[in-house]
Parts: C-alpha cells; sequence; structure tokens
C-alpha cells in the first residue's frame, strides 16, 4: 500500500491491474467497502475488495452486480459486455503503486463478482 | 438516529456514492459526491472525507479540462482543498446521502460567484428590469 497520508476514490478507479504473473487483469471498475456489523454510522467504511472490468465496460448502473435483476434482455447484454469482470479480496491485493497507477495482485485469476 | 448494525454493510462505492446529491436533514441540497477521500488506517483503506467542488470533480475528468478548472475554481476561491464533509457525518446512503446539519465548508462558492456576475447575470432576462 501506500505510505503516505490519503488518497482519493476517483484516482483508484480506472487504474490497471496486475496479476502477480504480471498479466492484466482489466482496470478497476469500483471499489468494495464494507461497514463491520457492531458498528454505527459510516465513520469506518473499511475498503474490502475491488470490482476489476475489462477495459471499457463501464458500471452500466449496477446490472453487473447482480445479473438476476432487470428485464433478461438487459441481463444477456450485460453478462456479454460483462464477461470478463470479476472481484478481487482486498487481501488478494499486494500493492497499489498509486505513483506508477497500478494497482498489483497476488493471484492469477479473479474472483466471480457477486452483488455486496 | 442511526442504530448499530446486526450484519456488515457492504456498499460498492462508487456506484454507492460518487456523483450522488448530499442532502441535509432539512432536505437543503448541499451538492454533490464529487470524489472520497481513502485514508490509511493500520494498514487497511477506508473511506475518510466526502470531497466535493470543482476542486475534487476536476481530477476526475480528462486532464486538460479538469486542471482548467481545478485552476480557475482555485484563482476565484483562494483555496486549493476542495470542500469536504467527514463520512462520520454521513446518517444515510441511499439514492442520495444525507448527512447531519452541519454545513459543509464549501469551495464552489468562488466559481459559482464568478459565473452569477461574470455570466449569468449578462444573459438576456437574467435580471428584473423595473
Amino acid at each position: 500500500m501506500s505510505s503516505d497520508g490519503s488518497r482519493r476514490l476517483g484516482r483508484l478507479l480506472g487504474l490497471p491491474v496486475l496479476y502477480a504473473s504480471g498479466e492484466p487483469a482489466g482496470r478497476v471498475s469500483d471499489v468494495r467497502v464494507t461497514a463491520a456489523a457492531g458498528t454505527v454510522g459510516y465513520a469506518a467504511m473499511t475498503v474490502t475488495g475491488l470490482v476489476v472490468a475489462s477495459r471499457g465496460s463501464g458500471s452500466l448502473l449496477g446490472y453487473d452486480r447482480n445479473r438476476e435483476q432487470g428485464p433478461w434482455l438487459v441481463a444477456t447484454i450485460v453478462g456479454l459486455l460483462h464477461r470478463d469482470t470479476g472481484y478481487v479480496d482486498w487481501s488478494e491485493v499486494a500493492h497499489v503503486d498509486w505513483e506508477a497507477g497500478v494497482v498489483h495482485l497476488r493471484v492469477d485469476r479473479l474472483q466471480e463478482l457477486r452483488a455486496p | 438516529m442511526s442504530s448499530i448494525r446486526t450484519r456488515d454493510e457492504v456498499r460498492d462505492a462508487r456506484l454507492a456514492l460518487l456523483d450522488r446529491q448530499i442532502v441535509d436533514p432539512q432536505g437543503e441540497l448541499l451538492g454533490k459526491v464529487d470524489d472520497v477521500e481513502l485514508d490509511e488506517r493500520d494498514g487497511h483503506l477506508v473511506l475518510g472525507d466526502i470531497l466535493l467542488g470543482p476542486g475534487a470533480l476536476g481530477p476526475r475528468l480528462d486532464r486538460p479540462f479538469g486542471r482548467w478548472m481545478v485552476a480557475i475554481w482555485s484563482r476565484l476561491s483562494s483555496r486549493h482543498d476542495p470542500g469536504r464533509i467527514p463520512m462520520a457525518d454521513v446518517v444515510a446512503i441511499t439514492s442520495a446521502v444525507s448527512v447531519d446539519p452541519v454545513l459543509p465548508e464549501s469551495g464552489t462558492q468562488g466559481l459559482e460567484h464568478w459565473m452569477r456576475r461574470q455570466v449569468i447575470t449578462r444573459l438576456p432576462g437574467a435580471l428584473d428590469e423595473q
């Protein structure tokens, strides 16, 4: 992780993601955050994972997170556009190089993306 | 107002927060979520302050236009940091982001005032002519 104070969500979004092998996995499409059970409010929303998508596939208003929602035609189109979209747990992120603008993973494959 | 969570609340930050309207308890519109700071705490990244105004939006836009926006805003508002609202002041995240009745230290006003003075009020019909 970076060593200096704070970064921005907008900076992390869109960064290229590389597998441990050095092969490209895609780009950061979204950042999954979690407020743990037993807490109150939103002061401790911790980053718990990244949604990684192939370049240019966009977010598509959340249909990519839950492919069972909406009309089947939408689900089919979104499924095709996002067939390479996946999820990586934050524990599988080896390093975010903020200066170079690259996310390095410890793994060589993405998990299936599920709705939060 | 908020209660203790009985289970984890998981959100996708871009989808749930970015570009959402910020409202206070009276329904007043305070601005949009233009970016969110990421703080490092104990080796974890945590959502820090909500950032709003051209100083936060500019870096998210295409480089020439974004830089121009930030430069103009900074010049007109004599600021170098965007307005911010701590995530601790957020009470609900729905289709909008509801915050406690704290007025954000808005960084948008310099550009807005300049636009109103130099552009909007000069448009035909902008002022009531008695």
